[in-house]
């Protein structure tokens, strides 16, 4: 057990809040009689990426690339295979004042005040929610489980959350089926925030929904980080949501950052091919907008087994020799522009 | 551009679903047409009653659902002693079972469903879902005369077994699937979604349809599959002359597809009009509202998103007047809640159903 162990760890910058540093989570593949060990699914190969306080960092890529595991290892939902997740904390202390710790040493009863700080809002806005509870015993019940109020205080604390997330209070004594999807996504954003956490991770949060619900859930989440100064991974893989939502955006592929820069940059400026591959295959919603469409092809790496080199180099069109035999470096090549490729000095290429 | 000639023409058509709660207009007076070689897209939120319109086409509306009224009137081309003769189908009275729409659901109407894994059978290879299509289809001529199919052969005959295998594997060529000689002996679970996906348009293109439902084709695909699958459809449509009724509700898909759109809302057609006039001058508040509420990739972030205010309203408890009056920012008090807008022309190839181009 890691005993009030004081991190010598020093942020390399005052208002980062989360940092993550070499995150990896590899899934065994078992086989045989015996579940021997064949192999590793590498869901999350070494990811390093640092989320400063009130903003919002989106983590994008296509199924699979491990953007969702990723988001889950660093509140520990999954056991990380190594790394280290450096959080600045505020419950460690009896005055309330900060202190680096990193999550990963901590077992399941240090993790716990920790999860008052850092929740998350999950997908499927019907699998996430209790069909038995109402609306008031899940929204309450992570108030319930870290003795923050009970009773009539409770009860208010409810009624001023669903307010806040455009719900009726009257209807707090509800279940859940008797919402709309729209609804229920506001439901859970209620519950993530009873416990006035610092850090949210959204994984996926507006894709199951229509986009009219889309457009307003985006918004509501945008006045809460306003209103509570909050911080969000913000994890999708529609990139027009994720650049709207986004100060930052990390393109992920095959459980490794390929790029991360501001989302305005990113958008402009790309600098891995992956990332202009990606941004040209989205179809843009304007008929006269025609573009050459960068048709990547193939499919997906498999994670388990990777090609060697850059993984991405099969797909790639600027892909020379250098690429299939080395692993390309995680280089910040701009300030606060990260990339991993070979040739990111040389290529030229093209934004949307 | 050809000539227009008309493929098929949905005239005020209702589908409901009588439930235990009441009924559900599932589709509620839908009407428009589709011509050869032309792609048109439906648009709209969940529960609007996109795939259900589609579903009525090939006469396969699920139970408790039931078409009440209206027709989808099928030109069927036929050909006979050298010319060619249109008979006109109203498909959904004709028996589910019967001979006939079996031979058009299909045969000379295909189509790819949004779930490529449930839709295909784990049990049999990709192979032999094509042919099981093509043994049921595909009809060739009995003999051909130096080499060219001669217009009067009048008999056909089904495929032999070596001429399916042969169909299929260039099948899966044409739409992309590398070595299609080993695919064609893959089971679904085989192979990954996108090739799935390919494998449902194989499947649906094998036929030779003279229309194809994609009923959203891409909705469970990355995007960069998206962009593959597109792809092929587009070149395809290019060298087969088919229609394409390409339902989906990602307007950037349906911008790239589709030549023309119709909008719906609640089970109504709102608007419908060419694509570019569309998405430029949208005139229901509808299409207008929801065109602005997608976020665009490359333009400037951080801006709100124009969301349109509140939820569809209750199927079994439908505002009056006009559907989409609670809701809309153009909402005429006294208007828009008693009556019902009519279809209304506003340009050349445009109709919106909306009281703001009506006088009354």
């Amino acid at each position: 057990m890691a005993e009030e162990k004081q991190t010598d760890y020093t942020p390399p910058a005052e208002d980062i809040l989360l940092d993550v540093k070499g995150l990896r989570k590899w899934f065994p593949i078992t086989a045989g009689l015996l579940r021997r060990v064949v192999g590793h699914v590498k869901a999350v190969d070494d990811i390093s990426f640092f989320v400063r306080e009130g903003e919002t960092l989106g983590l994008v890529g296509e199924s699979g690339c491990g953007k969702t595991t990723a988001g889950r290892t660093i509140i520990r939902l999954y056991e990380p295979t190594g790394g280290a997740v450096y959080f600045k904390t505020r419950t460690q202390t009896s005055d309330g004042s900060i202190k680096w710790v990193n999550l990963l040493d901590f077992d399941k009863k240090q993790m716990f005040p920790i999860r008052q700080e850092i929740a998350m809002i999950f997908q499927d806005p019907v699998g996430s929610l209790n069909p038995r509870m109402t609306v008031f015993d899940i929204v309450a019940e992570p108030m319930a489980i870290h003795g923050k109020g009970s009773g009539a205080e409770a009860e208010e604390t409810v009624s001023r959350l669903l307010e806040r997330v455009g719900l009726r209070p009257e209807q707090m004594r509800r279940y859940p089926h008797e919402f709309s999807g729209g609804q229920r996504q506001r439901i859970g954003i209620a519950r993530a925030l009873s416990l006035n956490p610092r850090l949210i991770i959204c994984d996926e949060p507006v894709s199951a929904l229509d986009v009219s619900i889309q457009a307003q859930t985006l918004n509501l989440l945008q006045d809460l980080q306003a209103d509570f100064n909050l911080a969000y991974v913000f994890v999708a893989h529609d990139l027009s949501v994720v650049q709207h939502i986004s100060d930052r955006v990390a393109v992920m592929y095959v459980g490794k950052i390929a790029e991360m820069t501001y989302s305005d940059e990113l958008y402009n400026n790309p600098m891995h091919p992956y990332t202009e591959a990606l941004m040209s295959s989205v179809p843009k919603p304007d008929p006269k907008y025609h573009s050459e469409r960068i048709v990547m092809q193939g499919d997906v790496a498999d994670p388990s087994n990777p090609p060697p080199g850059c993984y991405f180099h099969p797909r790639c069109q600027y892909a020379k020799e250098v690429c299939s035999q080395e692993t390309p470096e995680w280089r910040e090549l701009r300030p606060d522009h990260f990339v991993a490729c070979h040739r990111a000095e040389e290529l030229q290429l093209r934004g949307v | 551009m050809t000539e227009k000639t008309l493929l098929v023409e949905i005239k005020d058509l209702k589908v409901e679903f009588d439930v235990r709660d009441g009924i559900v207009k599932a589709v509620d007076g839908a009407t428009f047409e589709i011509n050869r070689g032309q792609t048109l897209g439906v648009i709209g939120e969940s529960g609007c009653g996109k795939s259900m319109t589609a579903r009525a086409i090939m006469n396969m509306v699920p139970k408790p659902g039931k078409v009440v009224s209206g027709e989808v009137l099928y030109h069927r081309c036929i050909k006979s002693n050298g010319s060619e003769v249109t008979d006109i189908v109203n498909t959904v009275e004709l028996d589910p079972d019967g001979d006939l729409i079996r031979r058009i659901r299909g045969g000379e109407i295909g189509m790819i469903f949004q779930e490529p894994m449930s839709s295909l059978t784990p049990v049999y290879t990709s192979g032999s879902h094509i042919n099981e299509a093509l043994f049921l289809h595909r009809l060739v001529p009995v003999r051909t005369v130096g080499g060219q199919m001669a217009a009067e052969i009048q008999k056909y005959r089904h495929v032999t077994k070596e001429e399916a295998h042969e169909i299929a594997v260039d099948m899966l060529r044409r739409v992309g699937i590398p070595k299609p000689e080993q695919r064609v002996k893959s089971y679904p679970h085989q192979l990954s979604g996108g090739q799935r996906q390919r494998v449902m348009i194989a499947i649906a293109l094998s036929c030779q349809p003279v229309m194809l439902i994609a009923d959203e084709p891409t909705t469970a695909l990355d995007v960069s599959i998206e962009a593959q699958i597109l792809d092929i459809m587009r070149e395809l449509q290019e060298t087969v002359d088919m229609a394409i009724l390409f339902i989906t509700h990602n307007l950037g898909v349906v911008a790239e597809m589709a030549e023309e759109i119709c909008v719906m809302y609640m089970g109504k057609i709102v608007e419908r009009a060419p694509v570019v006039e569309l998405f430029y001058e949208p005139q229901h508040p509808y299409a207008r509202d929801l065109l602005k509420s997608i976020p665009h990739v490359g333009r400037k972030s951080r801006e709100r998103l124009a969301s349109i205010k509140g939820m569809v309203p209750d199927p079994f408890n439908l505002p009056s007047g006009c559907l989409f009056h609670p809701r809309c920012t153009e909402y005429m008090p006294g208007k828009c809640d008693r009556i019902e807008p009519g279809w209304t022309q506003v340009a050349e190839n445009h109709w919106a159903s909306c009281l703001l181009y009506e006088d009354v």
